[in-house]
């Protein structure tokens, strides 16, 4: 704390002015609007400032930041400041999601405290979701900061992982502004694989819903960064050990592999290569079902002709080129199953 | 089961760390032998790589390999040893990722570049412990540098299979060396090799996550200064929509006014501010190209709901190989600022294969186009600017600092090519990354190579170059005092010197001052103290020493800053006409993502800003399409002693690329009436084959003139030549000729000396060039044939120009 200087208002006073604040930008007319957007403004400059000091101020103490989340709990400001989040000026959003994050990351021995503040208001987090919506496309950026920031936790994560509202990414990721939706895309991702155990849960249980209602529609988007993103992730999604079970779900369908077939012809090379590496698990599965064995034998020529002179001038990648090797030969070495 | 199961294992992000000094150092190793070379011949230092280098960029293994390498053979000391370099630089530039390793035991400075979305590439290496020694290596002798620069007259190179071949073309020989990609080029991919003894590559992802990643305004500095012939009275400004009272004063008189004010008069309809930018590409006419790089095209567009103009840079994604979060990571960085002195970002959408960046127009250009466009039109000797310009745009700039830094952003490029300047004079710094890599020609400012080759890191603080203990924001202070140097002398103190000489320079030499880069003793003494001072004080090797930008900006020297009206009158109304870039960008094909160019080598390649032009004409983007040959000329005589530096590299390395630009002779073949071509051959007093050929040829591919001009007061002429190269491809030469200045002779003359023309074809080409000139009024073509004849195998045939070449005039 400055020795000099304005005498410094205490976290109490802040919260309690910020949430004053807030209210009047919430309810006031014009005039007052503009006056409590610049209390708004001061009160976030100086939150952040007792969260993560300032240049002419030390770094804050630890005592301060624990009476100040302990008045944010309180106060249920979070929420507040979140829901209001549209209506804060430029600079102040940025402080907004600063502040949230660095109470978040707070943490008590092995404990945080803010985590555990959440999981019991929920309701932060899906307005946070929400952000991703085309009502305010001010606030998406700024509220998938602290999403991803949220996305960290399990606790957190599964909450949203369960939500109805976690079925709302797959129309955010595909929104028109390309910033929006692509940010929503790295908060969904971060969601379906931060935390390995939850998602594959996760997946199991939704299977049908997540794949075949929705993903899908993801793969067929006409927009090309949707399509080539969620291939992207798919391949990762079904090469992750711990989806297992998912992945030979996912492998055994036939329409899942028409739909690869279809796209390592597709006219850009990237998502050629990427549908490629979801491809390739189709044929290396030993226990190849009937529908899917016989896509690849009726293709059989085609599909060694094709991959032979699939990406040949990736040379210098050794596993892409062993990998097409194995392909092709184990491709050429398919035969029927013997009549049961 | 598990021969099956996925060989690929998703690693935590941290396990692509596990290995990068290996990889490195290994490459280092190979590098040293570079260094062994230096000692051998100092003459050819850093670029004599007599025969092929594969610089392995893998384990133990590659090592061992490397010491097989034809270069072992050669006889070359081979260190194989496998030392641990650090990391020392890493900076975004534009498309490519500056990496240097610094390893101060060894001495050894290595400087690479990656770009987005691949991960090696390798220059050169440098051994201070050795050449620290060599007096002539001292920064008084640059002329010894300047030898050397020119040995490598070229340096293409190639992306065969994701190996990346750079050709050094030197006078004596021709060197390749191949850089071998390692397996991964996808960086971000979580997918490890599978334990087959290649080693993990650092990936760019990686390198740039200490880095926040910058987006970069696209817009002017790919643009074309004016010509010189752009006379003073035509300084139309061209406001952007904001500020649409000032254009109907102004800009009535121009020749492409027409096209101005559409652009001006829907601008005043912009009342409804309120509605968002919009997602969709018919929401937006594009308009004029104003830059092109190797993955985009920026267009100055319309937006139609709005009414207001604004740049669009379209991505083409498909070119993009690196994850898409990179992009996301700089749109992000640009899109969390706003402030007047940063680059001003409105929205993107996806429209195909194609990423639309909307972003605000600045219509001025960059200040290094400015600035190159000043010395080329006037005496900069004693200084570029004065210091109330210099105060009042640095003052602006650092104000968009301050805001970058209070946002905990660092720029890491701060230079005159990165600070735009709006009719209005408003300054902005542009360049965070996203934009970056368009602006690749600028980038490379001090380069006369290819955009695969590195930047110059004149602006590069020594602690970014070393990073012992990191770096913050004071790393833009240095580059700021550099810029400043920058505006009043018009160079970076060491652009005369090669990357890894800057480097080494900036590190071991006293900080540089306003005359580190003189040619004469008090050359720059119009400068004052203050000035000096803060100059001084920005440029301290230790960090912690340089003010803040929040500090800077109470300096003394800042007290001397005018008001933006000033810039419009000082900056603008001397700088490259708008008019001008219009006019010359409306050659292009409105709508082609970049144009595509054929390198010496023979492949095609997507042009920058740096491939057409070279040398210090960079800047002047696709002037070069239309006057390569007399600009040399012209530069020739104003530029003081580095340019001629410049310029002779240019001539003898640049112009083949940049003149057989491929150019579109847009103009539609049309029938000359009968009389014209009549009157024509009348006239014609020289070599009847000539006639011939033309009453022929010519006359069928006669371009329609668009207008008759006014002959009287002389307007240079546009000339496109076009015949066949010694490939035997067609290949169209643009170039100008100043009616009363230039003669038909000089001009062929230049036209031999730049190789572009067999000296066998010196004489048809003047007689005939002279020909065209003084029958200007009704004679729009030339064929004619040429001595050199045809190679055998090829029959002379007029029409497909074989043994004929053909001279239109184009405006």
């Amino acid at each position: 704390m400055p020795l000099f200087g304005k005498s410094q208002k205490t976290p109490a006073e802040l919260v309690r002015s910020l949430k004053e604040a807030i209210n009047a930008l919430e309810t006031g007319g014009d005039r007052k609007a503009e006056k409590a957007q610049e209390d708004v403004s001061k009160n976030l400059v100086s939150i952040k400032n007792m969260l993560y000091g300032s240049s002419d101020s030390e770094p804050p103490a630890d005592y301060v930041v624990a009476q100040l989340s302990q008045e944010l709990y309180n106060s249920n400001l979070l929420l507040l400041l979140i829901q209001n989040l549209h209506r804060i000026d430029f600079e102040g959003k940025k402080h907004v999601a600063l502040i949230f994050n660095n109470v978040l990351r707070r943490q008590i021995g092995t404990r945080s405290p803010t985590v555990e503040y959440i999981c019991t208001k929920p309701e932060i987090l899906f307005t946070l979701m929400a952000g991703y919506e085309d009502a305010h496309p001010e606030i998406a950026l700024n509220s998938g900061t602290m999403l991803r920031e949220c996305a960290r936790y399990e606790a957190l994560a599964k909450i949203m992982l369960h939500s109805e509202e976690f079925f709302k990414f797959f129309r955010y990721v595909e929104v028109s502004t390309f910033d929006i939706a692509s940010d929503a895309f790295s908060t969904f991702k971060e969601l379906l694989t931060r935390h390995k155990l939850l998602c594959a849960e996760f997946l199991e249980a939704n299977y049908d819903r997540f794949f075949t209602q929705h993903y899908q529609r993801l793969l067929n988007s006409e927009n090309y960064v949707t399509r080539r993103q969620s291939l992207k992730l798919l391949g990762e999604l079904l090469l992750d050990r711990h989806n297992f079970t998912v992945m030979t779900r996912y492998i055994s369908e036939p329409e899942n592999l028409k739909l690869m077939m279809n796209m390592l012809k597709e006219k850009s090379r990237n998502i050629q290569f990427e549908a490629f590496h979801v491809f390739k698990v189709f044929v290396a599965n030993p226990n190849k079902p009937k529908p899917i064995l016989d896509i690849l034998l009726r293709n059989q020529s085609k599909l060694v002709d094709f991959l032979t002179n699939f990406h040949t001038d990736r040379s210098e990648d050794e596993q892409f080129n062993d990998e097409k090797a194995y392909l092709i030969k184990q491709i050429k070495e398919l035969k029927p199953l013997p009549e049961a | 089961m598990t021969h099956w199961a996925p060989t690929q294992q998703v690693l935590h992000p941290s396990a692509h760390h596990a290995h990068p000094q290996r990889y490195w150092s290994v490459r280092a190793s190979c590098l040293r032998t570079f260094g062994a070379r230096i000692n051998k011949n100092k003459a050819n230092l850093f670029i004599s790589l007599r025969s092929f280098l594969h610089l392995f960029v893998s384990g133990a293994e590659s090592a061992h390999d490397y010491n097989k390498s034809p270069s072992a053979q050669n006889g070359w000391p081979v260190h194989s040893s496998s030392r641990a370099f650090r990391i020392a630089v890493h900076s975004v530039l534009s498309k490519y990722i500056r990496v240097a390793f610094f390893d101060k035991q060894e001495g050894t400075l290595t400087f690479c570049l990656t770009s987005r979305g691949t991960v090696s590439t390798t220059n050169r290496t440098f051994l201070p412990s050795e050449t620290a020694a060599e007096p002539e290596l001292s920064a008084d002798t640059p002329a010894y540098y300047r030898t050397r620069d020119e040995d490598y007259n070229s340096i293409n190179s190639s992306n065969n299979n994701n190996n990346y071949i750079y050709t050094i073309k030197t006078q004596k020989e021709t060197t390749a060396v191949v850089i071998q990609q390692p397996t991964t080029n996808k960086p971000n991919t979580t997918k490890a090799p599978n334990g087959k003894g290649v080693i993990q590559t650092l990936s760019v992802a990686e390198l740039a996550h200490h880095i926040q990643l910058d987006g970069k305004y696209p817009t002017p500095a790919e643009r074309l200064p004016a010509q010189s012939t752009a006379k003073a009275t035509t300084t139309a400004t061209l406001s952007t929509s904001k500020t649409t009272q000032s254009i109907q004063s102004k800009s009535t008189k121009m020749a492409s006014s027409a096209n101005l004010n559409s652009t001006g008069a829907a601008a005043p309809h912009s009342t409804s501010e309120k509605q968002p930018w919009p997602n969709s590409k018919d929401d937006y006419e594009l308009r004029d190209v104003i830059g092109v790089g190797a993955t985009a095209v920026v267009h100055a567009a319309l937006c139609l709901p709005r009414g207001e103009k604004c740049a669009i840079k379209r991505i083409n994604l498909e070119k993009w190989n690196t994850s898409m979060d990179e992009l996301l990571k700089e749109i992000q960085a640009m899109s969390s600022c706003n402030h007047e002195n940063v680059v001003t970002y409105y929205t993107s959408f996806v429209v195909r294969e194609e990423l639309w960046l909307v972003l605000r127009l600045l219509e001025g250009g960059s200040l290094l186009d400015i600035i190159k466009h000043r010395m080329r039109t006037a005496n900069c000797k004693h200084g570029v600017f004065d210091e109330p310009t210099i105060a009042t745009v640095l003052k602006e700039v650092l104000k968009g600092l301050e805001y970058f830094h209070s946002n905990g952003q660092i720029h890491r490029d701060i230079k005159a090519g990165n600070i735009l300047i709006g009719d209005d004079g408003t300054i902005q710094i542009a360049d965070f990354g996203v934009s970056a890599w368009l602006a690749t020609g600028r980038d490379l400012s001090r380069q006369k190579v290819r955009h695969t080759f590195v930047g110059t890191p004149c602006w590069m603080a020594p602690e970014v170059m070393e990073q012992d203990h990191g770096y913050d924001f004071k790393a833009d202070i240095w580059s700021f005092g550099i810029t400043a140097i920058e505006m009043a002398t018009g160079t970076a103190p060491y652009h005369k010197y090669p990357p890894m000489k800057v480097l080494m320079l900036t590190l071991q030499n006293d900080p540089p001052t306003l005359d580190t880069g003189a040619d004469e003793k008090d050359q720059y003494k119009a400068y004052g103290k203050t000035f000096r001072k803060m100059i001084v004080e920005c440029l301290q090797k230790e960090p912690s020493k340089r003010p803040t930008a929040s500090e800077l900006l109470k300096h003394a020297f800042f007290k001397k800053a005018k008001d933006r009206k000033y810039l419009t009158q000082t900056l603008l109304a001397s700088g490259p006409s708008m008019e001008t870039r219009v006019h010359k960008a409306a050659k292009r094909q409105p709508g082609a993502s970049g144009r595509l160019h054929r390198t010496v080598t023979g492949e095609w390649v997507w042009s920058s800003e740096e491939e057409d032009n070279g040398g210090k004409h960079h800047s002047s983007d696709s002037e070069s399409d239309d006057r390569p040959i007399n600009r040399l000329e012209r530069a020739e005589s104003s530029d003081s002693d580095h340019d001629d530096y410049s310029e002779t590299t240019a001539t003898a390395t640049e112009p083949a690329q940049q003149a057989l630009a491929v150019a579109n002779v847009a103009t539609p073949a049309v029938n000359i009436p009968a009389p014209a071509a009549n009157n024509a051959q009348q006239q014609q007093q020289q070599p009847t084959d000539a006639a011939i050929a033309q009453a022929m040829t010519g006359v069928a591919q006669m371009p329609m003139p668009s207008a008759v001009t006014d002959v009287g007061e002389a307007p240079p002429v546009n000339l496109v030549l076009r015949m066949r190269n010694q490939r035997r491809e067609l290949h169209d030469i643009r170039f100008e000729f100043a009616v009363g200045k230039d003669s038909a002779e000089g001009i062929a003359m230049e036209l031999v000396d730049a190789g572009l023309v067999d000296a066998l074809d010196t004489q048809p080409m003047a007689v005939h060039l002279q020909q065209l000139i003084e029958q200007r009024a009704a004679l729009k073509t030339i064929t004619f044939q040429l001595n050199s004849g045809v190679q055998p195998g090829e029959v002379l045939d007029d029409r497909s120009l074989v043994g004929y070449a053909q001279i239109s005039i184009t405006d």
